[in-house]
């Protein structure tokens, strides 16, 4: 077991490491630039895109196992869309507003739709999360178009950016507004992992062991809400990573989330970082990272769905 | 033990009343629709009743906090539901929530306690188990060592023997009595059989259609005229080896 985690936390750590020295300009960028292409513009990316990953994969782990819902994860739930919202408000129209603080009132608002529309259908079910997260999403994605249409076209460019996701833009400033939250909201779920076995029971079965549901799940996804917010204040909305990490750290690690949610910190921050940088080195373009999780995403969605056939309701 | 005073709950359950005292097993037995996993949830307090009180050690149920009530009374629900494949060690350490605070680890007693209960229902070799990967009769048990862990006093089951073989049926009843004779542990359950209520229930309750029509006892001439009450069919009665046993007449 040990070995194991030795060689996880290797392998994580060095491709993280490895991202700083490979670039569109190579291992080593020529003449006296170097050091500098690597420390102001490779070296914040690299950092932010780690916490970004870290942040999502928590999450994602953490609602997975709350809403007993291994298809669940901040981009399905609506969360990122909110997140988006909140940043193009700020920046169209309440620039006074801190973008990481406008990202969270937006995710907040998410969450809060996602989960009491669900909560019309009874029980909060599976199959009702997601398709309110799905109708959550598109509604607020409709009003960031919205935004878009009536925002001149010379700050548009930034917006759109932010919803396709990218770490293009990324600067030392960025990782000092925002990873102080994804920091907070991921410290609270690796608290809590010893606790999210138990919350991952029915709810009746959780209160018979003495657990507050309410209280807990409440904490679980503000904490969430934040980080989440905080990642797309920084890079716009990346989905996927959410989903997908969690299910291959339990392949490894099996489903104990106190396992599972210090993996997925470590393995997410790993794949994004990695995503990042094959987004950023395989063309000239700078591509949005965004783009790439979704094209590996969908993929791993329906190799989800057809092992499950027949076990979800 | 456990004082239930005229319990009511919306239309399902009427004006209900019994003592159970400590260390007895009782059986609750009634056809399906009677009520039986509507009173276990109002005893649980995950439904609130509508009418009446329970008193649980001479404290009324509604006095206790969520975490005090868990180390009092614990619950085993018929067809529990765990989304994720835990290993067994995993799902019997939930039962150590009501003593820890959502940001502790379990500490070696934590472990230590649960490592005894599934020693006590000889489930340790399976330990490492994925929990999907056992048999039904084994399932059980891990939920029964949850219920240990959690050092209740008290322990609703929720039909027990429901989708067991004869033998497992058996098995986790037999475990059921010797925790109640060692350990002085009380529980309530809710059984389909006569025969293994009159066999294994120091005491049997006879629920229909949400009222208690009556106590049942072995040795009772009116045993045979309470069930066909209860489940409105005919029953025949049979001595076999100094025990007596019922039959539907089919």
């Amino acid at each position: 077991m040990n070995i194991k985690w030795f060689f996880f936390i290797f392998f994580c750590l060095g491709v993280i490491f490895l991202s700083f020295f490979i670039g569109p300009t190579g291992f080593i960028p020529p003449g006296g630039l170097g050091k500098a292409i690597i420390w102001e513009i490779r070296a914040p990316r690299v950092m932010l895109a780690a916490f970004c990953g870290a942040m999502l994969a928590a999450s994602g782990a953490s609602l997975q196992a709350i809403f007993r819902n291994p298809l669940v994860d901040p981009y399905l739930l609506g969360l990122s869309s909110g997140g988006a919202l909140g940043c193009a408000l700020s920046v169209a129209f309440f620039p006074w507003l801190p973008v990481p603080l406008a990202a969270f009132l937006g995710a907040s608002l998410a969450a809060f739709l996602t989960y009491s529309l669900a909560r019309l259908e009874g029980s909060a079910s599976r199959l009702a999360l997601i398709l309110s997260g799905v109708i959550v999403s598109a509604f607020l994605m409709a009003i960031v178009s919205l935004i878009k249409f009536l925002l001149d076209p010379h700050r548009m460019s930034e917006v759109v950016l932010w919803m396709m996701g990218s770490f293009a833009l990324a600067r030392w400033e960025t990782v000092k507004t925002t990873v102080p939250f994804m920091c907070v909201g991921a410290a609270v779920l690796v608290a809590l992992r010893h606790r999210l076995n138990v919350l991952s029971l029915s709810e009746e079965e959780a209160k018979s062991l003495g657990v507050s549901v309410g209280r807990e799940r409440v904490l679980i996804i503000s904490a969430v809400t934040l980080g989440v917010g905080a990642t797309v204040a920084a890079a716009g909305i990346i989905g996927w990573v959410g989903l997908m990490v969690p299910h291959l750290v339990r392949l490894s690690f099996g489903p104990e989330n106190e396992r599972v949610l210090p993996a997925s910190l470590l393995a997410g921050a790993a794949v994004l970082v990695a995503a990042d940088t094959l987004a950023r080195s395989v063309s000239s373009f700078d591509l949005p990272v965004g783009i790439l999780t979704a094209i590996l995403g969908v993929p791993f969605f329906v190799y989800l769905l057809r092992k499950a056939r027949g076990e979800w309701p | 033990m456990l004082r239930v005073n005229a319990l009511s709950y919306k239309h399902i359950l009427k004006e209900i009343s019994f003592t159970v005292k400590k260390g007895e097993i009782v059986a609750i037995l009634g056809p399906n629709g009677a009520g039986k996993t509507t009173l276990f949830r109002c005893l649980m307090r995950l439904l609130k009743p509508s009418k009446g009180n329970v008193y649980l050690k001479e404290k009324p149920l509604s006095a206790y906090q969520t975490k005090e009530l868990a180390r009092v009374a614990a619950y085993c629900p018929q067809s529990p539901k765990v989304g994720f494949d835990y290993q067994v060690r995993t799902v019997v350490l939930m039962g150590r929530s009501p003593y820890l605070s959502p940001l502790n680890a379990p500490s070696a007693k934590d472990f230590a306690v649960v490592e005894k209960a599934m020693e006590t229902l000889g489930i340790k070799a399976l330990a490492e188990r994925p929990l999907h990967t056992l048999s039904g009769g084994q399932q059980r048990l891990v939920f029964l060592a949850r219920a240990l862990a959690q050092e209740a006093e008290l322990i609703f089951l929720d039909e027990p023997t429901a989708h067991l073989d004869l033998k497992h049926q058996i098995h986790v009843l037999q475990k059921i009595k010797d925790l109640a004779r060692e350990k002085g542990l009380t529980f309530v359950m809710n059984l389909h059989d006569p025969n293994m209520a009159l066999a294994y229930a120091g005491r049997i309750l006879l629920l229909k259609a949400g009222r208690l029509i009556g106590e049942l006892s072995a040795k009772d001439e009116k045993l045979k005229k309470a069930l066909e009450e209860l489940y409105e069919i005919e029953f025949s009665l049979c001595s076999l080896e100094n025990k007596l046993f019922v039959f539907p007449r089919i």
